[in-house]
């Protein structure tokens, strides 16, 4: 039987875990910097989705909302940092930011489509979002690079002094910089009264109405927040490697992003993380070998995860913990 | 003394199937009273329909004599119209005072904050727990929801509704589901409800009502065939009919 | 105006196919209320048996198809029993994964056992021939798919309605528990409607491979489109599957005549305008509250 411990107050518990949390996402990235320092691009790669699942952890963890069209928000940040930086700015942190607004108006818009939608309708509509931001990125070719993408983006040095150099240090820094204080922050959003309406929304909307609170307002700041990092994420993709490419707002990495969130537990961030590190690992490794058995090797976690194991890896771990009190 | 919820002719068909037939209460300041009626009477969807959740096809209701009736659920729960629900609706994996916590929020409308855990307004946490101490639930403060027994859980619905400050109060069976050995919590509680708070009170444990009410209402098939104080209820032909049949 | 007919003819056609195909995933969520992702999958396995009987075997086309099915049917079965009964009454959410992960396995074991090439089923001398249709001539084998979906809709019509098994089959669409109390054995019944579904899905898949080509990624592919179906026509209702197969045909052909390159565009466009407008299908029944 879980009881959260009734001696010790909540709020100095949640903070601890908050610093153990980043303290261990900072050792373990400082521990691949250096065991894996020709990998850099790799991991860049992995923060950056990890921001996009840890927002898709927002509204489908913590707000309940079904969707397969988060790709469309990160693709909006990526390509919205891309065009920048094919136009004349040069400055990362600018770009980021660039990024983040396209991806808060994406995350705007895309909840005020998806959640006029219950159950299928949601999901349907979140699909036909991203595919049709797909087909009219690939249209554009002229602003976006249709099939072939953005390339070749200029990206001035951070700071003015730290230049994004072919190793990729400087931009795995920055991610990993990141990626650990929207965590943090992402944290703290959850246990507000804000995050508290929303997780209320996901398990009852009608308590919640007898409460005095309306649902559409909630969820909707939720996917501007959501959006804001999602953007972030995808302008930081593109800062990093310095292309930009239509796989970045297609369904299948909307799908991925889920299975990854699944996979690491929901309502947490740090599940996110979880799930992503462990998952873009495997596929690292295993994928290279073969396409296919990747897939039926995830297919069949999928089937694991739903049955066995629906709190994902990092909520198995947190139960653990709860239940020895730390 | 103040006329706190005044309903006028509600009606509500489902289909061919008039669920609420021309009904009309009216409760003042301190009321307490009690509707009842056999099963399917309707009742449930008599305080769908004043707290809001249904709308009704004819009749108007009135809230310490604002009109309300195109107003939403949420509009009426922040004027003061407060309901319980019949089976327990929470939230399985937050606190106890978490509930609470959050009713009080929302109630003084503090729910945009996006960066500090209510446990850090300790103006908040008092009153929740002062809320929970009325209902001796007061230990029960960090327990998870749905590891808390039934009728503990009944007791938080009731927590809940206390401390939105209700002016007026309906409260679809408090008791159901508890087992008689808890319910002298439950009679405590309603005892010691706000006497200036008007309230409507669901229920099928005649005790109960005879010990709470003043005034009952008697529904069936959607339609009030009885009102009165509880003694006269006993001896009241249609009453008797409508729950036992015509035959007797 | 023979534009037009052209249009309306191949859109038919098209239409139908996705007719035979999602009317089981119409039927199968409005009954055990499950979003099932993996129905496309079905199809495509029926897509591979036939083209396997027929290719490797030399079996005759009518007897592929045949096989197709009941070889989809009898995939089905274990894994309703093993799977699917697992997730009934879930979320979303978890029906959503759990379904994609069927799907995932059933791609890669396809591409494992028949690799990543596109499968063709031969058809038979019959159906290679022209038909002569007035305004234009359409090749056999596409009459004979509208045919199949046709019979496929009247067909089902009377299962559904006219036979002990579309009675209980609609009782406990409308109300498990009750039909459940009724003694109708309500999961005898689900485990036959998946098994109808899918073996549509199949049949579907056969028939309608020189339209939607037999490949791995054929299940994922379609996935949208599948959904899309059932979302707009509303799940449980043949008719409102029926329209909206004939609808999305239309929208889909016409974009693809008038604005090839910009069809797909237009289709999802106006799938969220349509979903938005019909939050429970043309013909679906309101969400209870």
């Amino acid at each position: 039987m879980t009881l959260v411990s009734a001696e010790r107050p909540l709020v100095p518990r949640n903070n601890l875990r908050d610093l153990l949390g980043a303290t261990i996402v900072l050792l373990v990235g400082v521990g691949c910097y250096f065991v894996f320092p020709d990998n850099l691009a790799f991991l860049t790669m992995l923060l950056s989705t990890a921001l996009l699942v840890m927002s898709l952890d927002l509204v489908t963890g913590v707000g309940g909302v079904a969707t397969l069209g988060h790709a469309f928000i990160y693709g909006a940040g990526a390509y919205a940092a891309g065009i920048a930086s094919v136009n004349g700015v040069s400055d990362p942190l600018v770009l980021l930011l660039i990024g983040a607004a396209a991806g808060t108006v994406a995350g705007v818009v895309s909840g005020a489509l998806i959640l006029k939608g219950h159950g299928l309708s949601q999901l349907v509509i979140s699909i036909a979002l991203v595919q049709l931001a797909s087909e009219g990125v690939n249209k554009a070719s002229s602003i976006t690079g249709g099939s072939d993408g953005l390339s070749g983006l200029t990206i001035g040095p951070l700071f003015g002094a730290f230049e994004f150099d072919l190793w990729g240090r400087t931009a795995f820094w920055l991610a990993l910089a990141i990626v650990i204080v929207v965590a943090i922050i992402l944290r703290r959003v959850i246990r507000s009264p804000f995050g508290m309406i929303c997780r209320g929304i996901h398990r009852d909307r009608i308590r919640v109405r007898a409460m005095g609170a309306t649902i559409f307002l909630p969820l909707l700041k939720m996917y501007a927040i959501a959006g804001f990092v999602a953007g972030l994420g995808g302008a930081l993709q593109a800062v990093a490697t310095q292309v930009v490419g239509l796989d970045s707002i297609s369904f299948t990495t909307s799908a991925e992003a889920l299975v990854m969130l699944i996979f690491g537990g929901t309502g947490s961030v740090f599940g996110a993380l979880v799930g992503t590190f462990v998952f873009m690992w495997f596929e690292h490794v295993v994928s290279a070998a073969s396409p296919f058995h990747w897939l039926i090797l995830v297919g069949i976690l999928l089937i694991g995860v739903v049955l066995f194991a629906p709190k994902g890896l990092y909520g198995l771990v947190a139960g653990l913990l709860d239940r020895r009190g730390a | 003394m103040d006329t706190y919820l005044d309903v006028q002719n509600l009606s509500l068909s489902f289909g061919g199937l008039k669920v609420t037939n021309d009904v009309s209460l009216t409760l003042k300041t301190g009321s307490r009273t009690a509707l009842i009626g056999p099963n399917g009477a309707g009742k449930t969807t008599l305080i769908n329909l004043i707290a809001g959740s249904y709308r009704p096809h004819a009749g108007q209701i009135h809230l310490m004599g604002q009109d309300v009736t195109s107003l939403s659920d949420t509009e009426r729960v922040r004027l003061g119209l407060i309901r319980s629900f019949q089976i327990t609706r929470l939230f399985p994996d937050m606190s106890v005072l978490d509930h609470v916590a959050l009713a009080v929020l929302q109630r003084d409308g503090k729910t945009s904050g996006m960066f500090r855990s209510y446990h850090g307004m300790p103006d908040v946490v008092a009153e929740a727990m002062q809320t929970l101490e009325k209902l001796r639930l007061g230990a029960l403060a960090n327990h998870q929801v749905a590891l808390i027994a039934y009728g503990q859980q009944r007791l938080l619905e009731i927590a809940i509704a206390l401390v939105l400050k209700p002016k007026v109060l309906l409260l679809d069976e408090p008791g159901a589901g508890i087992p008689s050995s808890d319910m002298d919590r439950v009679v405590a509680t309603l005892d010691e409800l706000p006497p200036d708070l008007a309230v409507l009170l669901i229920d099928h444990d005649m005790d109960l009502i005879r010990k709470f009410a003043r005034d009952v209402i008697v529904l069936s098939a959607g339609t009030v065939i009885f009102r009165g104080t509880p003694d006269k209820l006993a001896v009241d032909e249609n009453v008797r009919k409508a729950y036992l049949g015509d035959e007797i | 105006m023979i534009l037009f007919l052209n249009i309306l003819s191949d859109a038919f056609v098209y239409g139908m196919v996705l007719f035979t195909i999602s009317v089981g995933l119409s039927l199968a969520m409005g009954l055990m209320k499950i979003v099932n992702l993996a129905h496309g999958a079905f199809a495509m396995i029926g897509g591979y048996i036939a083209s396997f009987m027929t290719q490797e075997q030399a079996l005759p086309y009518a007897l592929a198809v045949v096989v197709a099915v009941l070889g989809a049917m009898l995939i089905a079965v274990p894994l309703e029993r093993l799977l699917y009964r697992r997730i009934y009454g879930t979320s979303e959410l978890t029906q959503v994964l759990m379904t994609i992960g069927i799907t995932f396995v059933i791609i890669g074991v396809a591409n494992y056992i028949f690799g990543p090439t596109l499968k063709t089923i031969p058809l038979p001398e019959t159906l290679r021939r022209n038909v002569d249709l007035g305004f234009r001539t359409m090749a056999s084998h596409r009459v004979f798919v509208a045919f199949c979906g046709a019979a496929v809709a009247v067909g089902l019509w009377y299962v559904i309605e006219r036979t002990a098994f579309g009675v209980k089959l609609r009782a406990a669409v409308e109300n498990e528990k009750i039909a459940a109390s009724l003694g109708i054995r309500t999961s005898v019944i689900f485990s036959l409607s998946f098994a109808l579904a899918t073996g549509l899905a199949a049949f579907g898949g056969v028939i309608g491979a020189e339209l939607l080509p037999i490949e791995p990624y054929y299940a994922l592919t379609y996935m949208v489109m599948l959904l899309v179906v059932v979302c707009v026509g509303g799940a449980g209702s043949i008719g409102g599957a029926l329209t909206a197969c004939l609808i999305l045909g239309f929208v889909d052909t016409l974009a693809r005549y008038l604005l090839p390159s910009y069809g797909a565009f237009f289709f999802y466009a106006a799938v969220i305008l349509i979903v938005l407008v019909f939050p429970n299908g043309l013909f679906g029944r309101k969400a209870s509250q």
